[in-house]
């Protein structure tokens, strides 16, 4: 006896027609679509996204919304062109209500000045995917070679824009540390990765590794009259400027890794400083 | 036993629906192996949350609480799984039932170790019990409880059906030696391991 069954049927039973459109270029040709959903690779985000904006659609685009500040500010810049569609940007935090009903406790200053941000995700995985054939595999594990987000851009941007969320701060400077501990394959990002961050006067020290799965998921507001943790074991509104801002936090960690240094944000001009 | 992460065979652990889920993938290059084996945990780890009486969150628990007053639409596999059960039960002449909940409730089997339950109790949790009063819709993917009280409770054959979800994302990704087992309870193997002819688990 079988269990099996085709997810198109989902589809179905909702009421709605599902058409495989196998490119990109065929979803943004057709007229029947409305919105679009980007789930693809993050460096391919830009030129779907602005190709989708361009034709008149909206777009709920995946976090990070982009592989690189350059890219995010793009498509911030075309979203603005068209205000009448939606642009949002994939973040857990602004899409997730538990996180939201938080936010309005935490922005009550029952916690009293926040002196520390402790946050962490851990998980022993490869984060590598397995397909049928060499070229596809390579296809699939975009996130494992040069030019990915790595673990700060694909999971450390939604806990560090939730604390962006509820300290209404971004960091000035930030410091970090990546390394290849346990999945020394062929890959070239890191699988442990160690960000410290000044945001106002806040101090957050985040963490993420693929080797361990200690303590899971958490994050942890210390507040000078009460502490606030959230765990998290699976990932679950935002509009581009906040895409954009958080993105830039990323950068900001790529770049002190690469670097070995202290790296700061200059808010006026929008720029790192190393 | 290798503890090296990029070597065959590769193993891989997972605590879910109670119980400690292992997988061991044969032959074949580790890394791939490794890949397809936390695809198939993670689809484990997926049908825990979606078919676990005590997760509050859990769409079997969505469907506890509604199914008694509304029909429920259930999610595609999820309804198949429902489906497959009354047709053991049909089979069986109700031996299988999958409506057990008010009587495992009853008895104290659900977060405890069992209790004997009074007259009345066994009775009034039986009156809710009976696979034929679980009513489903094919075309319209729902599921309707024909008595108040009832409940359902996949902890017969969850991991059972887990373990067959685990097995059939490994087959896809052309998979040929592997082993899965649920707390050893329930198993499901392919081909054989490197270095014998068979499968060998403990008498």
């Amino acid at each position: 006896m079988s269990t099996t069954y085709d997810r198109r049927d989902f589809f179905k039973t909702a009421g709605a027609t599902l058409a495989l459109l196998l490119s990109e270029r065929r979803l943004v040709e057709s007229s029947a679509v409305e919105a679009v959903v980007v789930a693809t690779p993050t460096p391919t985000h830009k030129d779907i996204v602005l190709a989708c904006l361009n034709a008149g659609k909206h777009v709920y685009c995946e976090a990070p919304l982009a592989g690189s500040v350059g890219d995010a500010r793009a498509i911030a810049e075309a979203a603005a062109r068209f205000p009448k569609q939606v642009l949002q940007a994939g973040l857990q935090g602004r899409a997730n209500a538990l996180y939201r009903h938080v936010s309005r406790f935490v922005k009550s200053g029952v916690l009293g000045e926040v002196a520390l941000v402790n946050a962490q995700w851990s998980k022993k995985e490869s984060w590598r995917r397995a397909a049928p054939t060499p070229e596809r595999e390579r296809e699939l594990n975009w996130r494992l070679a040069d030019g990915s987000p790595g673990l700060m851009g694909e999971i450390g941007i939604h806990q560090i824009d939730l604390v962006a969320q509820y300290l209404g701060a971004y960091p000035n400077a930030l410091t970090g540390f990546g390394s290849l501990v346990a999945w020394r394959d062929d890959r070239s990002v890191p699988d442990t990765a160690v960000c410290l961050m000044d945001v106002g006067r806040t101090r957050v020290n985040y963490r993420a590794t693929l080797a361990s799965s200690f303590g899971n998921a958490y994050t942890v507001f210390q507040g000078s009259n009460f502490l606030q943790s959230i765990r998290t074991n699976t990932p679950p509104n935002c509009n581009e400027d906040l895409g954009v801002r958080v993105q830039t936090v990323v950068s900001m960690a790529e770049a002190a890794y690469r670097n070995k240094a202290l790296v700061r944000f200059d808010e006026k001009n929008r720029k790192l400083l190393t | 036993m290798s503890t090296d992460l990029l070597a065959s065979p590769v193993r891989l652990a997972l605590d879910a629906m109670g119980t400690r889920f292992e997988l061991v993938l044969g032959s074949g290059e580790a890394v791939r192996l490794r890949a397809a084996g936390e695809e198939a945990l993670a689809e484990i780890l997926r049908l825990d949350h979606q078919l676990s009486t005590y997760r509050s969150s859990s769409e079997v628990s969505w469907i506890n609480v509604r199914a008694s007053q509304t029909p429920v639409v259930v999610e595609a596999g999820l309804f198949g799984l429902l489906e497959c059960c009354q047709a053991l039960s049909r089979a069986t002449e109700g031996a299988f039932d999958i409506t057990v909940g008010p009587l495992l409730r009853a008895w104290g089997f659900v977060n405890g170790t069992g209790r004997l339950p009074s007259d009345d109790a066994r009775r009034a949790a039986g009156a809710n019990v009976g696979w034929k009063h679980l009513e489903l819709d094919p075309d319209r993917r729902t599921v309707r409880f024909g008595k108040p009280g009832m409940r359902i409770d996949f902890g017969a054959i969850g991991k059972g059906y887990a373990i067959d979800a685990a097995i059939e994302i490994l087959r896809s990704h052309d998979i040929r030696s592997a082993l899965v087992h649920g707390g050893t309870s329930s198993i499901h193997a392919i081909g054989a391991p490197d270095d014998s002819d068979a499968w060998h688990t403990p008498r």
